[in-house]
């Protein structure tokens, strides 16, 4: 069974995973496009994890795989996130101590942190600068547009309206997304925090 | 003396540097810390990939050219054992005053 699904926050997707896990779907295979390939799976005993590294080599991507697998975790796919299934037996977090916990907070701080950033800063500038998004009447570029009648109109209306759609509505999906992005940040901002005082 | 980023060395560096005295590949210093530790640390394998490459940016330890190509081997670098003798004595002195030594004295 393949399914189709995008996912922003990472916790979420892990949860959504393990919660199909648990139902006897087994993800065999995460692609890069947000496609999940389950299979029926007889044992709720396996344990799935979302891992986000940096690799400072291309070298380190490999030692990386190598050693996870070593541990018994089996690659599910990915490219920046990685996916990671291994049966259940106590074993099954990725990171066993503070420092890391910490930094693997850090790296998702950065994650959301730029991707909202640079979604907020594209959306606002083009809601400042860009006229088609104050108004859709005007996201309509057809010349003479307004001033056609009946079925004339009708078809010229009807093939400029996703265009339309696209102009007036893009800047307002990217600041959406920004905001998304920045509130899953602050999220993980405030998990960060309370790793702090727990330890 | 500016001293180094790396230190003090957490519970987790600290015996992986101790264990990579012998050369051992990844999945075998998890073992070995587990054994040294009495099994009190297991290292994940998130955080000993981390540590891994941490250490090799600092070169507290080294890559060694394997004959068996797929398991990277890792040994302690020399800047690693100064490490190590730093964090020795640093130790050294906190156990001389769990025993009571009075602190101006020099060990």
């Amino acid at each position: 069974m393949k399914k189709f699904k995008l996912f922003m926050d990472i916790q979420k997707e892990e949860d959504w995973l393990n919660g199909m896990v648990k139902k006897g779907w087994l993800c065999k295979h995460v692609s890069a496009w947000g496609i999940y390939d389950f299979e029926k799976t007889a044992s709720a005993e396996q344990v799935i994890r979302i891992d986000y590294p940096t690799f400072r080599t291309s070298d380190a991507k490999k030692r990386y795989i190598e050693l996870y697998e070593d541990y018994g975790w089996q690659h599910l796919g990915g490219n920046w996130l990685h996916y990671w299934l291994k049966p259940a037996d106590g074993r099954d977090e990725l990171f066993s101590d503070h420092a890391s916990q910490k930094a693997y907070l850090r790296r998702l701080l950065e994650y959301y942190g730029s991707i909202g950033f640079v979604l907020l800063v594209i959306a606002f500038s083009v809601l400042n600068n860009g006229s088609y998004s104050k108004s859709l009447k005007g996201a309509y570029l057809t010349p003479g547009l307004w001033e056609k009648e009946g079925s004339e109109f009708l078809s010229a209306f009807l093939f400029e309206t996703p265009f339309a759609l696209m102009r007036f509505g893009m800047p307002w999906l990217l600041l959406g997304w920004g905001i998304a992005f920045i509130l899953v940040y602050s999220k993980y901002h405030k998990k960060a925090k309370e790793l702090d005082k727990t330890t | 003396m500016k001293r180094h980023k790396l230190l003090p060395l957490t519970e987790t560096m600290h015996y992986i540097l101790l264990a990579v005295r012998e050369p051992l590949h990844g999945y075998a210093i998890m073992q070995e810390v587990e054994e040294m530790s009495n099994g009190q640390v297991r290292i994940a394998a998130g955080t000993l990939y981390g540590a891994i490459e941490n250490l090799l940016k600092y070169q507290l330890i080294e890559l060694l050219p394997g004959e068996d190509s797929r398991r990277k081997v890792y040994r302690i670098t020399d800047e690693g054992m100064e490490i190590l003798a730093i964090e020795q004595a640093r130790l050294q002195h906190i156990l001389s005053l769990y025993e009571g030594r009075p602190h101006h004295e020099k060990v």
